[in-house]
């Protein structure tokens, strides 16, 4: 059923976009992660000098993270919207379609007519940008699944970094440990987000 | 659409959303709450249709959809329940508990799925989770059918439009300083307040109530001191101004 569908739109969007909010929230516990490490690889000097170019590529993916992060929780309150609209004007039509069951004379009417194409139309103009932001809010979330799947390699570099790191092997050890379960629920919320998107 | 945790006990918690940015300038910018026990949710006075969107996609921050068993309309406006079709189109096995005056109209925004449970003029309770909540009759306080909703554990009163005042979006959350709040409320309580009867019934009521936060459905939530300095205010108001 046309309608049916339109609604599961909507929980689909709203699904993800709240999904997206406890990705941000732990992309921004990453970024705070990665300004704690490279004050840790400051203070080790020498011993840590390979943990403090990490840090830079940590900060790096986790700003991208948050930027794609809110560009998907923008787009998906704009897609629940779009998804809505598409529900009223499918909605429109079924109760001119009972107009026209009951007045036959309308099919000849061209006020009537107008408004019913322009109403399909609309619907389907709808349904056109539905599919664009599905297929945007897909790109978007490969994006962060590439920095995360850089991120978990990051993580096991950091520990490796982190026992040549002698006195500051447990600091750096536990940054490490802060990545890898970051990456991890960023990944998680990722696959979740498009186990939905596969629900439209 | 701004979210907050105002309410946080070992057995429940309160969520208030509101301050939507994207919210049309035209259109009252109101407030919606939640409140979650155990693995049951009520949503009160979910607020109007272009709202249904950015409300899902926040209470889905906070609960599962599957959660969400139980919705709640003071009264019949379409501010605060005219997303009832999207609703009801979204929840599964979900109860609106609304006054019995209303049933007929609020159908009207459409309701095939969800079930009307009608409360009647002298109130009732509701089991949430492992919590009671108490609904307060407020008729007259604007419409002829209306009711608060009090939580006895938390001491929370979501007075609907009782206390709403008509603010900027960017208004914060609490009141601050009563009297300066004041011209923010005054106009509306006169103009869409129909009884002086009914404003001193609900005034005498709350005084017998433990009330620590006061939650309208408009502008902001007071605190401590400054819900009994509302109801003192509120006392003395002379209400239906049209009628002047």
């Amino acid at each position: 059923m046309a309608n049916q569908n339109s609604i599961q739109v909507f929980i689909v969007a709203a699904n993800i976009s709240a999904i997206l909010s406890v990705a941000q929230q732990e992309a921004k516990k990453l970024s705070l992660t990665a300004k704690n490490a490279r004050a840790i690889a400051i203070r080790a000097g020498e011993k840590a000098m390979g943990f403090k170019v990490i840090t830079d590529f940590i900060d790096e993916f986790a700003s991208l993270t948050i930027e794609c992060a809110n560009e998907i929780n923008e787009q998906s309150l704009h897609f629940a919207k779009v998804a809505m609209n598409s529900s009223n004007y499918k909605e429109f039509l079924r109760r001119l379609d009972h107009v026209k069951m009951r007045n036959h004379e309308l099919e000849q009417s061209q006020v009537f007519t107008e408004l019913y194409d322009q109403t399909q139309e609309t619907a389907r103009t709808c349904d056109i940008e539905c599919e664009k932001l599905v297929r945007n809010l897909e790109s978007l979330l490969e994006t962060i699944q590439t920095q995360m799947r850089a991120s978990g390699f990051i993580a096991a570099t950091s520990k490796v970094e982190a026992a040549r790191a002698e006195e500051y092997k447990d600091n750096l050890d536990s940054v490490a440990e802060n990545i890898a379960v970051a990456s991890g629920t960023i990944m998680n919320c990722v696959n979740k987000s498009f186990h939905w998107l596969r629900e439209y | 659409m701004h979210s907050e945790v105002i309410y946080e006990g070992p057995t429940h918690k309160w969520v208030m959303f509101g301050r939507d940015p994207d919210c049309p300038d035209k259109i009252i910018d109101t407030n919606q709450y939640m409140i979650i026990s155990g693995d049951e949710a009520i949503v009160l006075d979910p607020g109007g249709v272009e709202l249904f969107a950015p409300m899902l996609s926040s209470i889905l921050k906070y609960v599962e959809l599957e959660q969400i068993k139980y919705l709640f309309a003071s009264h019949q406006d379409p501010d605060i329940i005219s997303s009832l079709g999207f609703w009801d189109k979204t929840l599964v096995n979900a109860k609106l508990y609304s006054p019995w005056l209303w049933e007929g109209f609020i159908r009207h925004f459409g309701m095939d799925n969800i079930e009307f449970v009608p409360i009647p003029d002298s109130g009732s309770t509701m089991q949430l989770g492992s919590i009671s909540l108490n609904f307060i009759p407020a008729h007259y306080l604007h419409s002829s059918g209306n009711f608060n909703v009090y939580d006895p554990q938390a001491k929370i009163l979501m007075s609907g439009d009782i206390g709403a005042a008509l603010e900027d979006k960017s208004a914060p959350l609490y009141v601050k300083d009563f009297k300066e709040h004041i011209p923010a409320m005054k106009m509306f309580h006169q103009r869409w307040m129909p009884s002086n009867q009914a404003k001193n019934d609900w005034c005498k009521r709350i005084r017998n109530m433990d009330v620590e936060m006061m939650m309208p459905q408009h502008g902001r939530i007071f605190k401590g001191e400054h819900v009994d300095a509302f109801v003192n205010w509120f006392e003395t108001l002379e209400v239906a101004s049209a009628l002047k």
